[in-house]
């Protein structure tokens, strides 16, 4: 008996360790492939030189200032979102679940909007306009959630129905009070773009992630209590309340941060996890949702600069068309779905 | 469970007296003022040659049919495809209904240049048939058990990717986004009478498809297999509800444009009010659903005057509040 056991738990870490290779590997091709395609390409034997500055000045310009910064920052903002998306869905125990259920992206979408198009604000007030926006969101829901005694996944759940409408009221007023220019710089925030990252972004968002992770980190290791019922979480020691708090507040720190650098990026979220889910063959695959969040984004980001070249689809329409029909695949061929 | 002071018969009552209200102050109320008499005079006897009678035959009739039909469409698909999935998060939209009317529509306006209410409606319903339709094949897999999870899945999967591609879409031409903002909205007015007629037979036939479902609800709620040793044909039951909410919610949104909370927010309020019963919360959803559409939209002719705040703003800004309170009050029932 110990003996299978035994067995049964080696083939599993196995095959994790052999997701989790695959999906560096992955995530480091799409990562050069970013680097070296676009409408200059610098070709694979370029890159080294450029990182040391062995090269002319326009590649250097072009890998070192445009393309590194704009690649690291779409695989933090892709990894963020795909770990705070798998730790909701854990948490909140539905497959429907995202930050965007404590009105996060509700909220930053509404206040960029309005900034757009009420007060006519250019790019950093939009940035702390939606930062300011992702954090109301939450703690309007989590406030409005919390009740003497805690508060309760399903209270999280309806409140944050309730904020999230709210908000997105807000942003269609304000989408068809504005007049046709404002209404189109509106669209393209709320598409998401990666456009125009620099290396001041990448600082911000490794130090949110460098600050995100010990929560993430705290909570983690309850996941699975937590995901049995707060009930059974606290009889078995884990304070439900706490772990829910740190996910919360870690998921803020980080999906805030990134719907301000990027603007709402749609879809990886939600998306990550179930891939990695089904990939993993378990309930929580947290690593392995953080990967591919981040390969998604970078991928989506570099078809969106070659599609329509010298033109640029911004990454988030791009998301849901890279991402989707590999999801779609995988529940076509599945015959069973690994649920939460 | 706790008794509840007037049962399930008087909460019914009392929405039903609320939508009574909504619709008579549709009526009544507006930039032109009317009054309850004359507006039900001008349904009953109409003289055409009075322009309070005019005002309410032409304009405030089919916009509060049209109220009428798509909110109660709404709040019974909202009740249904939350009792057939399990999951709170459900709304119609989550059969890709509201994406791929969005995508149609944004297509019609981009590619043949349409720009009049009664075509979006054709697309719209166009669009939200066939998502819905490859939402439910692909939901239920090749050979295996139908999982609500799978479903629930393939819905918001392909909702990303048909949203996506109505971004693209809007992004590229902006001409396509300015027609395309208003639709999106969601709003009752200026629809015409036409547009009543076309989508009432699918609310007809979806309402009546809803009649048959409660029962297997109540029993798919305790859980598949709960349910099958029940003897509900998990499969068949599972497509009646989705054709159900298919026609109500496609009409809903080809007559209305996408609306999200209604079919979201007022099936949770419905199950706080009558508890667990899928043949009360279905009904009562319906009555609720009609009852913000209708009240929303009288709401939104007076919050910005001159001008008027289209109903799928104020169906939100007016029914949040109202709803967290329900949330937050212990009446909420789990899923």
């Amino acid at each position: 008996m110990t003996l299978v056991v035994n067995t049964e738990r080696t083939r599993r870490r196995r095959r994790s360790q052999c997701l989790g290779l695959t999906l560096v590997l992955a995530l480091l091709i799409a990562f050069i492939a970013s680097l070296s395609l676009g409408v200059a390409s610098a070709s694979l034997k370029d890159l080294i030189p450029a990182f040391l500055g062995n090269v002319d000045e326009q590649t250097s310009f072009i890998v070192n200032q445009l393309r590194l910064p704009r690649a690291l920052t779409g695989a933090l903002i892709g990894g963020a979102l795909g770990l705070s998306g798998a730790y909701f869905q854990s948490m909140v125990r539905n497959p429907l679940a995202s930050p965007d259920v404590i009105g996060l992206t509700a909220g930053a979408s509404a206040f960029a909007v309005l900034a757009i198009a009420i007060l006519d604000a250019g790019m950093p007030t939009i940035s702390f306009a939606a930062l300011v926006g992702a954090a109301l969101g939450a703690i309007l829901v989590y406030g409005f959630a919390y009740k003497r005694g805690g508060s309760s996944t399903v209270r999280i759940v309806l409140v944050g129905i309730g904020v999230a409408a709210g908000f997105t009221a807000l942003t269609s007023y304000s989408m068809v009070r504005a007049n046709f220019f404002e209404a189109a710089v509106a669209q393209a925030w709320l598409a998401g773009s990666l456009n125009g990252s620099d290396w001041s972004d990448v600082t911000v968002m490794a130090a949110t992630v460098v600050l995100a992770l010990p929560l993430f980190a705290f909570a983690g290791w309850r996941l699975r209590a937590i995901e049995l019922g707060d009930d059974v979480a606290n009889l078995l020691g884990v304070g439900a309340e706490r772990s829910r708090a740190s996910i919360v507040l870690a998921s803020v720190v980080l999906a805030g941060v990134s719907v301000s650098i990027a603007g709402p990026v749609a879809f990886v979220a939600f998306v990550a996890a179930p891939i990695a889910r089904q990939l993993a063959s378990s309930s929580t695959a947290l690593v392995a949702s953080a990967l591919i969040g981040a390969i998604l984004v970078v991928t989506a980001d570099l078809i969106g600069r070659l599609v329509v070249a010298p033109n640029e689809l911004p990454v988030g329409v791009l998301t849901g068309v890279v991402g989707a029909p590999y999801l779609l695949w995988l529940l076509t061929r599945m015959s069973r779905i690994s649920g939460l | 469970m706790r008794p509840r002071p007037l049962g399930r018969p008087g909460g019914l009552c009392i929405c039903l007296a609320a939508l009574l209200i909504a619709v008579l102050a549709s009526l009544a109320l507006g930039s032109r003022q009317v009054g309850f008499g004359t507006s039900i005079e001008a349904l009953f006897s109409y003289d055409r040659t009075l322009a309070d009678h005019i005002v309410v035959n032409a304009q405030r009739v089919p916009r509060m049919a049209i109220g009428l039909l798509a909110g109660t469409a709404l709040g019974a698909a909202g009740a249904q495809i939350q009792g057939v999935t399990r999951n709170p998060l459900a709304g119609p939209g989550i059969l890709g209904i509201n994406a791929g009317a969005a995508l149609f529509v944004a297509v019609g306006i981009f590619q043949l240049g349409m720009e009049s209410i009664s075509t979006y409606a054709w697309m719209g319903l166009a669009g939200a048939g066939v998502t819905a339709v490859l939402v439910y094949v692909i939901g239920q897999g090749v050979g295996a058990s139908p999982s609500p999870i799978r479903l629930v899945l393939a819905g918001a999967a392909l909702t990303g990717l048909l949203t996506s591609i109505t971004t693209a879409i809007l992004l590229l031409d902006l001409a396509t986004l300015d027609e395309f903002r208003f639709w999106v909205v969601g709003s009752i007015s200026g629809r015409d009478a036409d547009i009543a007629r076309q989508v009432t037979p699918f609310v007809v036939v979806g309402l009546l498809l809803a009649a048959l479902t409660p029962r297997s609800l109540n029993a798919i709620a305790m859980g598949d297999e709960v349910a099958r040793s029940l003897g509900v044909s998990i499969r068949r039951d599972r497509a009646l509800v989705i054709s159900s909410v298919v026609c109500l919610a496609g009409a809903a949104t080809a007559a209305a444009g996408p609306i999200a909370f209604v079919g979201l927010a007022v099936p949770h309020a419905a199950r706080a009010l009558t508890g667990p019963d899928y043949r009360w919360i279905v009904p009562v959803s319906a009555v609720l659903g009609a009852a913000l559409m209708l009240g929303a939209d009288v709401v939104g002719r007076f919050i910005v005057p001159p001008g008027e705040l289209q109903v799928g703003i104020v169906t939100a800004l007016v029914g949040a509040p109202v709803f967290i309170a329900v949330a937050r009050s212990r009446r909420v029932v789990h899923l």
